[in-house]
């Protein structure tokens, strides 16, 4: 007899939403907050994890020289700790940024 | 040719009862601009040494993260919080254990100023720092270890 189970994902898409009350996420370059995001939505789809958020503030020389080194982090609070993921490509406009992102870290 | 901008990179140091501090490597001029800053107040004769801070400005300087527990036995949060709620943090642990951690931190700085100074002069390695430690009353067998 076979029992072979086919292995799919959990979710064919996630959407995680963040802001408001919850405090706002960062942008971090290594120990050094670089953005600060007031809402954001992270979703799965095929093809991986996209971020879309409004920006609070911005350092934007440094978000482009972390960006360059693929050294940026995005940071958000949740229940009992902080989302962490890191950006594969980022494009950061006047009020909203747009980043695709790594596997999430935590 | 090396750049001159700052990476910011942490280092972990160990000091007694096997708490750590995690701080920064280097500052950069921004960084070392805004503790100066923090230095000195604003008053209407000028600028003076803000006693109360004495001490205080490298700590808040350099302090990125701690294992420092309240007492509520859980640790107290400083990772990410503003300047002031850190020295809130700061103000409320018992005088020995500031001047242990400003001990710590004043080692790491000179450490690693020296290191810096053997890379611009072409002879790094040659230097050997001096081991970080925290007060000679405190537990021996200080730490290091570096965090990206």
């Amino acid at each position: 007899m076979d029992h072979a189970v086919e292995r799919r994902p959990l979710f064919e898409a996630l959407t995680i939403n963040g802001g408001g009350a919850a405090g706002p996420a960062s942008l971090v370059w290594g120990y050094r907050p670089v953005a600060t995001l007031t809402t954001w939505r992270i979703t799965k789809a095929v093809g991986g994890w996209q971020l879309t958020a409004t920006l609070a503030s911005r350092d934007r020389w440094q978000v482009e020289q972390a960006a360059k080194l693929k050294e940026l982090l995005f940071t958000a609070p949740r229940d009992r700790g902080r989302w962490c993921w890191e950006l594969v490509d980022v494009t950061v406009g006047t009020s909203e940024l747009r980043a695709i992102l790594g596997n999430p870290l935590q | 040719m090396a750049s001159r901008v700052v990476r910011p990179e942490t280092k972990r140091l160990t000091i007694s009862n096997g708490d750590w501090l995690l701080v920064k490597k280097r500052l950069n001029h921004g960084e070392q601009q805004e503790a100066f800053a923090r230095r000195y107040q604003a008053d209407v004769v000028g600028s003076r040494v803000n006693l109360r801070l004495l001490g205080m400005d490298r700590v808040l300087a350099f302090l990125v993260d701690w294992s420092l527990i309240g007492l509520d036995d859980q640790v107290i949060e400083i990772r990410g919080k503003s300047a002031d709620e850190v020295e809130a943090a700061l103000n409320s642990i018992d005088p020995e254990s500031f001047e242990e951690i400003r001990t710590a931190i004043d080692a790491h700085e000179r450490a690693m100023a020296d290191e810096r100074a053997a890379e611009k002069n072409g002879t790094a390695g040659a230097i050997e720092s001096a081991a970080i430690s925290p007060l000679p009353s405190a537990a021996v067998g200080a730490s290091s270890g570096s965090v990206n």
